[in-house]
């Protein structure tokens, strides 16, 4: 039986932009800085697409949450072979607060609407680095979860998952309906051509609300501050291994 | 015109070798971004921007494609010419390569009959039906440049058909209409699809109604769509890795035919897979399409 997937891709700062913080310490800069796909989401695509490719899934459905300019995330999924997206329209002080467990609750209901049976997300955005949505959508959807995927293979009915943890990998076996989160080096994500840009303009993405979902938003966590983390002060030279060691013997690291 | 586009025909033999050069010894030509629909600057910028090539299930067609060797194909960013704003002429689309294919493995479904290509792009399903022995061949694009891309292409391949920018799908049924429809990759938009399916059940409802005959790599529209009667699944062809990489998320290309059109009794198979359909084995499109896929996909 081929699948449904679900994906999940994030609009982030683009990774080699360098984050500013606001002068009133609010947030970080977003205005005109460019925005780009969350890289582990990529990767999550990518693997969503590959198995559409090798017949395991029937349909892949790419959700993204946040304001208009999602889209734009949405239409590089949809170039990189996704069916069809759904744009959860989330702005201004709601994005700012908007939180895994509210993306969670989102992720879930639509999986369940739209019959997926497989949620493939990344394992953590690369601007708030919460790592916690797939987590927290499978214990919603109370479906067995697979995070950290360096290797999925569809073993009859199951997901077989090699996991990178700490102590190197593990081989994970779940059981259809699943939520998977993507690490590193699961893919290497393709590029984008004109052929699959242009086509994926026309595929179709549908616009809702968290509202039209039935989710609260509420915000339940409240921005003290945010801060540049401290510089770092410049180091110094020795000239000589016993000038190193009498230093670090001075500072107390030795 | 003609001169130009045969030259071009036999550089492109021996340049599909060594496109990126060149490419490179074109682009260093100037041309005028801006101008009408005819003439001379579409030509120089066609020339330009594409290369004359087989789509890769079709070794017997050239047309002026966008390939990995051009420029294009490699841009994020819209094209600043106007002529390349969304060239869908620019590629031979999969659903357009099956149909063709299929035509021209199969001639005596075209032989002698009266065809319409509806949405043609490149033109490249009407161009197979010339070279099967259609009598006559009209092709149908609402964008006025494909519509230009048409004629040079089928120069290029030494066969006439009559090509018009006019919206079909707004006008009433022709009192005279076709023997037969090819619809290559016309559900790659939702709104599209459901016009054309108004527009199929108008058709349907002649007398004398037309044989249609779709090319789809299975597009969410064609299989969401409420299609105005089943179709079979003909033939299934493997994209050859070039159309794949054009095609993210695809791998068949599929063509359908109407339910009581007659089996073509042979096909043959060229660097492709083809998987003769059986009654048995075919699916009916139509609201069940999707249960119905995955049994033989
Ligand atoms: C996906 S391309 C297919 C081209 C070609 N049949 C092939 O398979 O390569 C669709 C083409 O249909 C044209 N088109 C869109 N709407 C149309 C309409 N209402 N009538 C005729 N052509 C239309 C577009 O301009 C485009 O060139």
């Amino acid at each position: 039986m081929a699948l449904r997937v679900l994906v999940g891709c994030k609009r982030v700062i683009d990774y080699a932009v360098r984050i500013r913080v606001k002068p009133d310490k609010t947030g970080v800069v977003t205005d005109g800085i460019k925005h780009s796909m969350n890289p582990f989401d990529e990767i999550a695509v990518e693997e969503a697409v590959r198995m559409k490719e090798k017949k395991i899934a029937s349909e892949v459905i790419a959700v993204s949450c946040g304001p208009m300019q999602s889209q734009e995330t949405l239409r590089t999924a949809l170039a990189m072979g996704v069916d069809r997206g759904i744009h959860v329209d989330v702005s201004g002080k709601d994005y700012e607060l908007l939180q895994p467990i509210h993306v969670s609750k989102i992720l879930a209901k639509i999986a369940q609407e739209e019959k997926c049976d497989i949620i493939l997300l990344g394992k953590q955005a690369i601007d708030d680095d919460s790592n916690q949505t797939a987590q927290m959508t499978a214990s919603l959807l109370n479906w067995p979860q697979a995070t950290y995927a360096s290797k999925i293979e569809k073993t009859n009915g199951e997901l077989q998952v090699l996991r990178e943890i700490d102590g190197g990998l593990e081989t994970v076996r779940v059981k259809i309906p699943a939520v998977i989160s993507a690490d590193l080096r699961l893919n290497e994500p393709r590029y984008a051509t004109l052929p699959n840009i242009m086509k994926a303009k026309k595929k179709p993405i549908k616009k809702v609300t968290p509202g039209d979902l039935g989710v609260e938003t509420d915000p339940r966590i409240e921005i003290l501050s945010v801060e540049d983390p401290p510089e770092r002060q410049a180091g110094i030279k020795v000239e000589d291994v016993d000038t190193l060691i009498a230093k670090l013997k001075e500072v107390g690291r030795i | 015109m003609a001169s130009l586009t045969a030259a071009r025909s036999k550089f492109s033999v021996w340049a599909r070798g060594s496109a990126c050069g060149i490419v490179h010894f074109l682009s260093s030509r100037t041309f005028c971004s801006k101008g009408a629909i005819a003439g001379k600057n579409i030509e120089q910028a066609v020339y330009q921007e594409t290369l004359l090539s087989n789509p890769p299930l079709l070794p017997e067609i050239v047309l002026n494609l966008i390939t990995p060797d051009c420029r294009l194909w490699w841009s994020k960013v819209e094209a600043t010419n106007t002529w390349f704003a969304d060239p869908f002429w620019a590629f031979c689309w999969p659903g357009g390569q099956a149909l063709s294919r299929y035509i021209l493995d199969n001639q005596k479904v075209v032989k002698g009959k009266n065809i319409y290509d509806v949405g043609s792009g490149s033109g490249v399903c009407g161009i197979a039906a010339c070279m099967a022995g259609a009598a006559h061949v009209k092709a149908f694009d609402i964008d006025p440049v494909a519509c230009k891309i048409v004629e040079l292409n089928a120069t290029a391949n030494k066969v006439d058909m009559e090509v018009t920018c006019q919206n079909i799908l707004q006008e009433t049924p022709d009192k005279d209409p076709p023997n037969v429809i090819l619809l290559g990759d016309m559900f790659y938009d939702e709104a599209l699809a459901l016009q054309m399916c108004h527009w199929l059940k108008c058709q349907l409802e002649n007398p004398q109604p037309p044989m249609v005959l779709i090319g789809d790599p299975g597009r969410w529209a064609f299989c969401h769509s409420t299609h105005p009667f089943n179709f079979r699944c003909v033939a299934k062809y493997l994209l050859p890795p070039t159309c794949k990489e054009e095609n993210n998320g695809f791998v068949h290309s599929f063509v359908w035919e109407q339910w009581e059109s007659i089996l073509p009794q042979e096909i043959m198979t060229m660097n492709v897979e083809i998987h003769h359909m059986t009654k048995k084995a075919s699916a009916k499109v139509g609201q069940c399409l999707r249960q119905a896929l995955p049994s033989w996909v």
